[in-house]
């Protein structure tokens, strides 16, 4: 590798006799160690530090909680201090989850983390995508780090979905239940995924579906994700970050805007290492507070699974109320397709789709090193704001039940007004940001040039 | 391979045409058919393995346990509607006349007791006698009662509640009318819940299957 004429050798570990001996023999004194972090002034570029370490948490508590829980479904007797269920027959899942939480020590606290670390995971995966987003950052060369980083996303959901399953509760398994008849909706390789994902029928064979669900939950999806993570940290590390040069180059020492070949930023040793410790630390301490003060799924609530009925209420977690969205939006039939087709899955799938595809959608050419600033540029801010907008009015609409009995009228009532909205609201938003923007970017007296979202906005302010 | 025109050919051409010969995919050399075969052997062995492998995982699934009861086999005619506990019902008193109330019930499984799979859920409901109406089958209710299958066409979810007459699922807000032969009235379900046809036996009015389920349980299209 070419040195580049500004990087200073860091002597700074030559008296360090451990630095020495493992210098000797892993050469680190290669670039790795001064891998440069630029600076960036919202710290915006931490959230994927906080997605990685989050899922050093999860596996962490995950360790913990599978060594104590028992995937089966055969009924056996509770004895624990959960009066409630005391002496009666539960499954063994559930029974194992009570005992997990209520009757080992330090269990309940791990549990909660646990579940925390789940919700933590997943948002800091979507604000992390979202700032890739905002700033451009998975242009030309970095499309495939966003493939990477989507599929990462979509992995988290199904890891999540699968873990969801496992205390078996009345809750949990009505939204196993509605995920195997969405999978069996799937034309043609429906009844093979079914049995592939599942391994039996649902709720008819759960005491095969269970401890499946548990391998994937425990083994083979965390490994999909920990090799996805190690790709993207590797594309990562090879490609450099992008830099906002306004932020990370003001100082008259640092080397012209004009040269994008190199990128300048505090190394990871010792100085990002420093911030990554402080931001470990600070999701630990996040999540240890949530865990002791916020518990999530009241599995005694919710009560052990029931065959029989489906309680009221019930919804999945918040990171899949925009599919129940969609499910709940369609009406029986939509152009003669059945909606639990266009509901479940085709309207799903092309939402993935264009999230996933979105760096072909937007496609450049040339190779952009340098962030760019959302305001300066309309069309993509403008898919982003509307792209939001979209999600959470599906959220709204997956919720259409609370909806209805806050304005005190039926579901089925709001339900076209929520359609209209669904589709609305986003355009809307959409149209506002864009001529927002344009028109900022006119009145600015800049000349704006042909292809001006694609160069000015790599230039700060 | 083609050599029409050997003298024009100084160095410099000649190391052109052997980097061709390597580098386009389209000429028909010894190497790029060698490289072809080995593709498609390769694919081959690793697309078996991965075809068996996931075909494997699959067919186990479906082995894996219990056998699925078709829609005709849960109900057969002249079997007993039982509540949970396994108690055959009384026409007379199992739900009040025209109160139009529901209660979940499950066909009696040979030797006694409720055959409480999920498929099996019943929902009995009893309106009076005048109050149904097209397309509910009249002649499969008897005395005001109606019954349904309870799993929601949907996804499955077990149509648990009520929303004043009407039947209500509670996972993605079907409306069903149970006095119009539970088709829907609003909601995603793609159609109405199957009926099942009922009656009273002749000896001691306890209420009856007469028939099989109208069509064919939760989730199918």
């Amino acid at each position: 590798m070419q040195r580049n004429p500004w990087e200073r050798r860091d002597q700074k570990y030559e008296g360090s006799r451990l630095y020495r001996w493992l210098d000797d023999r892993l050469n680190l004194e290669d670039t790795f160690l001064g891998k440069a972090f630029p600076e960036d002034r919202y710290s915006s570029f931490l959230l994927g530090e906080v997605a990685l370490f989050t899922f050093v948490i999860l596996a962490i508590t995950g360790t913990f909680l599978g060594l104590l829980y028992h995937p089966s479904v055969e009924k056996v007797k509770y004895t624990g201090n959960v009066a409630q269920f005391a002496g009666q027959k539960v499954p063994a899942a559930y029974a194992s989850v009570l005992h997990i939480t209520y009757d080992y020590p330090f269990g309940m606290f791990i549990r909660m983390m646990h579940h925390w670390a789940a919700y933590l995971f997943i948002s800091a995966m979507g604000l992390h995508m979202l700032r890739i987003f905002f700033t451009g950052a998975y242009r030309n060369p970095r499309e495939p780090n966003w493939l990477i980083g989507s599929t990462l996303l979509l992995t988290g959901l199904v890891e999540a979905f699968m873990g969801y399953a496992l205390p078996y509760d009345n809750f949990s398994a009505t939204a196993t239940n509605i995920g195997f008849a969405m999978t069996g909706a799937v034309p043609v390789l429906g009844p093979i995924l079914k049995n592939l994902v599942f391994g039996g029928d649902f709720p008819g064979d759960a005491a095969a579906v269970l401890p499946r669900m548990f391998f994937l939950h425990v083994f083979l999806v965390p490994a999909v994700i920990a090799g996805l993570i190690g790709a993207h940290l590797f594309l990562l590390i090879r490609q450099k970050h992008t830099e906002d040069p306004g932020a990370s180059r003001a100082s008259p020492e640092a080397p012209p805007k004009e040269d994008d070949s190199v990128v300048v930023g505090i190394p990871l040793v010792p100085n990002q290492a420093a911030i990554t410790m402080i931001v470990f630390l600070l999701v630990a301490a996040t999540l240890s507070f949530l865990a002791a003060l916020f518990p999530v799924q009241n599995v005694i609530a919710t009560g052990p699974t029931n065959t029989t009925t489906t309680p009221a209420g019930v919804g999945p977690d918040w990171y899949f109320m925009w599919v129940f969205g969609f499910l709940k939006l369609m009406p029986s039939k939509v152009f003669g397709i059945s909606s639990r087709l266009i509901g479940g899955v085709i309207l799903p799938t092309i939402t993935i789709l264009l999230l996933v595809g979105w760096p072909f959608i937007d496609r450049h050419v040339g190779q952009v090193h340098y962030t760019a600033n959302p305001l300066k540029r309309p069309k993509q801010t403008a898919v982003g704001v509307g792209a939001i907008s979209f999600i959470i009015m599906l959220s709204v609409a997956g919720m259409n039940s609370t909806v209805a009995d806050l304005l005190n009228t039926t579901p089925g009532a709001i339900n076209t007004w929520l359609i209209v909205l669904t589709v609305g609201i986003p355009i809307l938003e959409g149209l506002i940001v864009y001529y927002t923007l344009s028109s900022s970017m006119e009145k600015g007296g800049r000349p704006a040039p042909a292809g001006a979202a694609q160069t000015a906005g790599s230039d700060d302010d | 391979m083609d050599d029409s025109e050997p003298e024009r050919t100084d160095d410099a051409q000649a190391g052109r045409q052997q980097r061709d010969e390597v580098y386009q995919p389209s000429k028909m050399t010894r190497r790029n058919a060698a490289k072809f075969l080995a593709a498609i052997s390769g694919t081959a062995a690793i697309g078996g393995f991965a075809v068996d492998y996931l075909m494997g995982l699959s067919a186990a699934g479906s082995q894996g346990g219990t056998k699925k009861l078709g829609y005709k086999d849960i109900y057969t005619k002249g079997v007993r509607l039982v509540d949970k506990d396994g108690n055959s019902l009384k026409a007379s008193d199992a739900l009040a006349a025209g109160s139009g109330k529901e209660m979940d019930v499950f066909p009696e499984k040979k030797g006694g007791g409720a055959l409480m799979v999920k498929d099996a859920t019943t929902l009995l409901v009893r309106f009076a006698e005048g109050d149904y109406q097209a397309p509910t089958k009249t002649d499969g209710t008897v005395k005001g009662y109606v019954a349904y299958s309870k799993v929601c066409t949907h996804e499955g979810c077990l149509v648990s509640g009520r929303q004043g007459e009407d039947l209500h699922c509670p996972c993605h807000n079907t409306i069903y009318d149970p006095r119009k032969g539970a088709k829907v009235v609003s909601g995603p379900a793609p159609r109405a819940l199957p009926q099942l046809p009922i009656g009273i036996s002749k000896s001691d009015e306890l209420l009856i299957a007469t028939g099989p389920f109208t069509g064919p349980i939760g989730p199918t299209e």
